[in-house]
């Protein structure tokens, strides 16, 4: 708990909620304040870093096809080699696209009426140099917990250096109104299970 | 009370992460990544939430993540393939 951080909840929302439990990363990013130097909060998101591993799609004589049935995340998954990054890191060519998570975990419990969500984006730094670090998926869904994943492809002029620890993305944190839980309605085959 | 749903799981594509593939009433066979705290890999079963009991031999159960092939998490499942723990 950091008591002065409470006199001004529209400076520091994030450290209170996790402070109050509503949002759970681990470990906690440090430190809080962002007075103090290498502080990885703002006034709008808290940076998160790289994890060790990558998963690094195979290039095959395949293509992707979701209309055909079959068990596509097995075959994703078999059709992809898994690194850890070493001390050196790995240099993610131009072109070249690789899944990668973060090292910290994000979880944002159920909390009725306090209900939290989030999304992840890029950090300018990273993407001046032409890397994408997610996309099209970026939202961190009110119930989830986890490490999130990180599709990252490197659009730039040359290869840049993946290392565990890097400040990679931050997560911004948003209120959802209403109670996320399962509804009646959802048995009626709506294209999403969930309205918020 | 846990509910558990009988599967085939295989390491997924990211630590931390299973491919799991499961049958169901509604939609057939389907397939998702699930986090590895929602599978217990020795059983090949995956976590659900159980949202309804038709009484008969299914029940409505949400998916731990969305599923490839359909697009909602609720799906109906035969009753012999839920395991409960209590």
């Amino acid at each position: 708990m950091i008591p002065h951080l409470l006199n001004d909840p529209q400076q520091y929302r994030i450290q209170r909620a996790l402070d109050e439990g509503r949002l759970i990363i681990t470990p906690d990013p440090q430190p809080r304040d962002p007075g103090q130097p290498n502080c990885p909060y703002d006034t709008t998101a808290v940076d998160l870093h790289l994890g060790t591993s990558l998963s690094i799609p195979q290039v095959g004589s395949f293509n992707y096809d979701l209309r055909k049935k079959g068990p596509f995340p097995k075959f994703l998954s078999r059709n992809c080699d898994h690194v850890e990054i070493s001390g050196n890191g790995y240099v993610l060519e131009p072109g070249k696209f690789v899944l990668g998570i973060t090292h910290e975990r994000v979880g944002l419990p159920l909390v009725a009426g306090h209900q939290l969500a989030g999304r992840i984006e890029g950090k300018s730094s990273v993407a001046r140099c032409g890397l994408l670090v997610h996309f099209t998926a970026p939202t961190v869904h009110a119930g989830g917990d986890g490490p999130l994943a990180l599709e990252m492809i490197n659009l730039g002029p040359a290869g840049f250096t993946l290392f565990s620890g890097l400040a990679m993305c931050q997560l911004i944190v948003e209120i959802v109104f209403g109670d996320p839980t399962a509804n009646p309605s959802q048995f009626q085959g709506q294209s999403r299970p969930s309205g918020f | 009370m846990t509910f558990w749903l009988k599967c085939s799981l295989e390491r997924g594509m990211l630590p931390g992460e299973y491919a799991v593939e499961m049958e169901t009433l509604s939609a057939g066979r389907i397939s998702l990544f699930a986090p590895d705290y929602k599978v217990k890999v020795d059983e090949n079963l995956v976590r659900v939430e159980m949202l309804q009991d038709n009484n008969d031999d299914s029940v409505f159960v949400r998916l731990p993540a969305p599923a490839f092939e359909i697009t909602t998490q609720t799906v109906k499942v035969s009753r012999s393939s839920i395991v409960t723990v209590e």
